[in-house]
């Protein structure tokens, strides 16, 4: 069905979803909390639901496309979105403008899922820039805060410079090959000559440095410790998660549909990024203090880890990668989410989000203890949990591609990330706690931290059906690269400007 | 044919261990029998498949293949050979001892024995998957409590921390999986259809150059957790900052893994590979037997003597597996078993002793067997075997590791067999400056003998040394790896060499001597023991 609009259908009610939560807001009465976060949630499934019963389509001459990739990164982040609102309510009563808040949160994530649906550059560049314009408002949004205001300010300089160099190299892409269609420019890569292929490296790199903003592969990073920790934690989980979730499919359906043949061009830069990523993520990592920042360059490190899956896409027909990258995506996206809110629950009793206030955690906190440990080992890629399943689907992926040394080089970072992972779990149970007082935790904000903790458990200890998920949402990248080589069979170069209709495509089975 | 036996042993410390986490943190007696029934049941489960083990059959039993992941080729796959069983059996016991050694573990006992089964079920994990991706699993299980457990419960020592040991133990034997990752992962990718399975793999045809890389990988990565020098170094730092029942754990058991992963995956699977480090392999062994005496002999601390005697003691198992024969390889397995004994035996005495005295400095100590001659006794004992006196299990175990060496590399056995004097030295004058001489009244004004759980434990371990030592037979033929079928030896009938000779029933690397002291005499007349000096490479040969 190609021309199916019911496809629309999640991105349209979760619009709908955000107007209506602002215009509810105005109604209620402020200061008291108004559970609008579980209103979000339960949105928020029902359009996941809504979204797995929608049909694959592919509209506006390829615009956007609906397939099973989009559909699998749907829900992770919607799940993030339902895990972050649940967090949220705790945070309601002191908060100004909640509405607005949830509103800006949802909308970001319908920038994502046009990102996840995207056709090509065109549309994903709006999905971008529509997520990241929620994310600056939402980053400041403990505006009385200086740390929070310097967070947005930093985040929008950057990030603005961060689009302009990807527009630039969007543009320079559409110079060389013609299109912004990924279909197209598959075709025209093929077919380039090699006058051209300067050109072609720059437009690449370009985009991939917009894109590694987003997703804050080293050297982008540097914004990412400081907004962490001045933005307000629930945001700091989100952007962690989702966000960067958003920039890896970007970047997976920008290098398998638009640049596959193109593996010079861009192999080395994805190698560098995770070469770089995975090592000043962990050796920075090892001499921070503060919790959100040390998870922000943990998170810096991960990302590398994903790269070594990204860098060995060539081989494997992408599909491995593709699937590996979003099973790591997906539990990443829990575990990380359950150590900020773990950082958010003590910061809300002690004020503090230094690793120092966990010291003797077990003692205050038994079940955030144990959270923690949960969260800390899984990031660590510890059996039986998730993280472990998930780096090894990673390496196996990178390694399948070729990627040895890079697989070495994760296996080896990966114990010097447990350093500091290893640290903070002796703050929380091996120090004894400065005072007694029992920590208390928000119950939405202990619902949304058990979902992810039980996720990170369950994802760990049975792989199956998320692995499958993995390959159900390489299958829908998978379809179209073989559509492009049908295409390249047929021998067909054209060379056409913006998106002209093209006919319905006959795929030749093998 | 589904065996839930072996599913059983793995999952009823892990369950026990959950089950643990239920219980109110005040009801100590609860929580201390609950941890016995899930450490204790699997007591009779291990006896159950020492003795229903098929030894005529041989080869991997009791499996149970359950798919877990068909698209990755992962499947929950357990399967024991006579090594497995034989390791098996010493864990059971081990943990048994270990948590009757710790009965009287007051601080945060509820997670302190929790964490120790979690450890456990990990371990019997390790010793029973035939899936490497479970095998991996179980493995990080195995070692990453430790973290906790010597950061929570140990003791900091004059030179280190706990916290140091902890870290120290935890990163080093991390590092060493992450080589062990990545040679899995080369295993994986180079066979097709790509499969975990290690019987899969067993059948696949690596070639010689990958062998050696790979070999190399996993000789470090098991390497650490093993204590193959230089990489022992956070083995004696660890164990003496470990509480008790960690301590025999760790040594008695968790050291095996890394033995056992090299003997598996490294030579199991990459035969070709591991023979040509062979002498490395048997030179770095050396190393360890003589470095880990001369360490122990300059030791003023106790634990850390001890310590240092397991690094010396796995130098005898890894210079059994070096040997690739089977004559080494079944003393290797043998050693494991008799040194997780003895030194399980050591760590629990050691641990009373402190216990009793608070100190575990030896100068301070002196004329202990007054106070306490029942643990001066079974210490005794204990050393014994630790430098092999026939008659205890360490005799026989250490016998055919230096004899399979010496058919291969006889330079390196005899080099290697002064480290038995030099255990002998420094055990026998521990012991001697520990329970004999002056005892010092107003040290210890109160120094009482062991009460009735940790009798249980320590009579039990000392008493299997002698009854190993005397009747060794059902464990040399349980073990007999030339007749496992799979990875690591040949299955083909063993090849009768054709002799009138009663001896010469040892044909082809085959065990069918009775007892230690046949091996002995036979080895002693030089004569009718027919090894085929290439045995391990021609077995590889015929397995293809």
């Amino acid at each position: 069905m190609p021309n199916d609009y019911s496809s629309l259908h999640p991105i349209i009610l979760l619009t709908v979803l955000a107007l209506f939560i602002i215009m509810l807001d105005i109604f209620l009465p402020k200061k008291k909390p108004a559970f609008l976060g579980w209103l979000v949630a339960i949105g928020g499934l029902i359009i996941l639901l809504i979204d797995w019963h929608s049909p694959d389509a592919k509209l506006w001459y390829g615009l956007v496309n609906f397939t099973s990739y989009s559909r699998a990164f749907d829900t992770i982040f919607l799940l993030t979105l339902i895990t972050v609102s649940i967090a949220s309510v705790a945070e309601e009563g002191a908060m100004s403008f909640r509405g607005e808040y949830y509103g800006l949160l949802i909308f970001s994530t319908v920038g994502l899922m046009l990102i996840a649906s995207s056709g090509g550059l065109l549309m994903l560049y709006l999905g971008i820039e529509l997520t990241s314009m929620c994310l600056f408002t939402l980053v400041g949004f403990a505006k009385r805060e200086k740390r929070s205001a310097e967070a947005a300010l930093k985040m929008f300089v950057i990030g603005a410079i961060a689009s302009a160099v990807m527009l630039y190299g969007i543009s320079i892409l559409y110079g060389v090959l013609g299109s912004t269609q990924f279909d197209r420019m598959s075709l025209a890569v093929a077919h380039l000559d090699a006058a051209q292929s300067m050109a072609l490296w720059l437009g690449v790199a370009f985009t991939l440095a917009g894109i590694g903003f987003k997703i804050t592969a080293a050297p982008f990073h540097m914004w990412a410790p400081d907004v962490y920790e001045g933005a307000p934690t629930t945001i700091t989980a989100y952007l962690s998660t989702a966000s960067k979730t958003g920039g890896v499919a970007a970047l997976l359906q920008f290098i398998l549909l638009g640049m596959h043949s193109a593996l010079l061009e861009w192999t080395p830069i994805i190698m560098l990024l995770a070469v770089l990523s995975m090592i000043v993520g962990n050796l920075v990592a090892l001499v921070q203090t503060n919790l959100k920042r040390l998870l922000a360059y943990s998170g810096i490190a991960q990302m590398g880890y994903i790269m070594v899956a990204i860098a060995g896409m060539q081989a494997t027909n992408g599909s491995m990668s593709v699937a590996s990258a979003y099973v790591y995506l997906l539990l990443y996206s829990f575990t990380n989410v359950g150590g900020f809110l773990i950082a958010q629950a003590i910061a809300d009793v002690t004020g503090s989000t230094e690793v120092s206030a966990l010291k003797g955690l077990h003692r205050r906190s038994a079940p955030l203890a144990f959270g923690m440990l949960i969260v800390l080992f899984s990031l660590g890629g510890i059996p039986p949990l998730a993280g472990f399943v998930g780096k090894l689907y990673l390496f196996a992926a990178g390694w399948s591609g070729g990627q040895h040394l890079l697989v070495l080089l994760g296996a080896i970072v990966s114990v010097v990330s447990l350093y500091y992972y290893l640290m903070v779990a002796l703050q929380v149970y091996i120090k004894d706690p400065e005072e007694e007082s029992r920590i208390t935790v928000h119950s939405s904000l202990s619902a949304a931290i058990s979902i992810c903790v039980v996720a990170t458990i369950l994802i760990g200890a049975y792989p199956r059906p998320w692995v499958e998920l993995g390959q159900y949402a390489a299958s829908g990248l998978q379809r179209d690269s073989t559509m492009h080589i049908a295409r390249l069979k047929s021998d067909v170069c054209v060379r056409s400007f913006g998106s002209v209709p093209i006919a319905p495509l006959k795929i030749t089975e093998k | 044919m589904t065996h839930w036996i072996l599913t059983f042993v793995i999952f009823t410390p892990l369950t026990a261990s959950l089950v643990l986490l239920l219980i109110p943190r005040q009801l100590r007696t609860l929580v201390r029998i609950t941890a016995l029934t899930g450490a204790g049941l699997t007591l009779p489960a291990a006896i159950w498949l020492f003795a229903a083990y098929n030894r005529q059959v041989a080869g991997f039993q009791f499996e149970q293949t359950v798919p877990w992941v068909p698209s990755l080729g992962i499947s929950y796959h357990v399967g024991v050979d006579g090594t497995s069983v034989v390791l098996i059996l010493l864990t059971a016991i081990i943990i048994t001892g270990g948590i009757f050694a710790s009965w009287t573990q007051k601080v945060r006992t509820k997670e302190f024995l929790s964490l120790l089964l979690l450890l456990v079920s990990g371990v019997f994990g390790v010793f029973a998957s035939r899936d490497l991706f479970f095998l991996f699993l179980f493995y990080e299980i195995a070692v990453l409590p430790m973290y906790l457990l010597i950061g929570v419960w140990g003791t900091s020592t004059k030179q280190r921390t706990k916290e140091y040991s902890a870290m120290k133990l935890t990163l080093m034997l991390l590092a060493g999986s992450a080589f062990i990752l990545v040679a899995i992962l080369a295993l994986y990718f180079n066979q097709t259809p790509h499969s975990f399975d290690m019987g899969a793999m067993a059948h696949a045809h690596y070639g010689p150059s990958f062998q050696k890389t790979i070999f190399l990988l996993v000789y470090i990565g098991f390497g650490v957790l093993a204590g193959i020098w230089p990489i022992h170094t956070w083995s004696p730092d660890g164990h003496a900052s470990a509480p008790t029942a960690v301590s025999m754990l760790h040594a008695g058991v968790l050291m095996k893994l890394g033995a056992y992963g090299i003997l598996r995956i490294g030579m199991g699977l990459l035969p070709d590979g591991a023979q040509h480090f062979a002498f490395l392999m048997g030179a770095i062994a050396t190393i360890n037997i003589l470095y880990g005496a001369l360490s122990a002999m300059g030791q003023t601390d106790l634990k850390y003597i001890i310590a240092y005697s397991s690094v010396s003691h796995m130098g005898v198992v890894m210079l059994g597996l070096a040997s690739f024969n089977s004559i080494g390889i079944n003393g290797s397995v043998m050693q494991m078993f008799s040194h997780g004994i003895m030194t399980g035996l050591f760590f629990a005495c050691v641990g009373l002793i402190y216990e009793k005295s608070h100190t575990r400095n030896i100068p301070s100590m002196g004329g202990f067997a007054k106070k306490m001659p029942g643990i001066a006794l079974l210490m005794t004992i204990g050393g014994l075997a630790s430098f092999g006196l026939p008659a205890t299990s360490g005799f026989i175990a250490e016998f055919l590791c230096f004899y399979g060496m010496w058919m291969r590399y006889p330079i390196l056995a005899l080099i290697s067999v002064v480290g038995i004097v030099l255990t002998a030295i420094y055990v026998l004058r521990m012991i001697q400056r520990i329970f004999l001489g002056q005892f010092k009244d107003e040290m210890y004004p109160s120094l009482p003998d062991a009460k009735t759980t940790e009798w249980v434990a320590i009579t039990g371990l000392a008493l299997l040394l002698i009854v190993v030592g005397l009747y060794p037979e059902p464990l040399v033929k349980m073990i007999d790896v030339s007749k496992q079928a799979q990875p690591f030896v040949a299955s083909v009938p063993p090849v009768k060499t054709p002799s009138t000779n009663e001896s010469a029933k040892i044909t082809d690397g085959t065990l069918h001597a009775q007892y230690g002291t046949r091996y002995f005499l036979t080895a002693i007349n030089g004569y009718a023991i027919h090894i085929n000096p290439n045995g391990w490479s021609n077995d590889a040969k015929r397995l293809q």
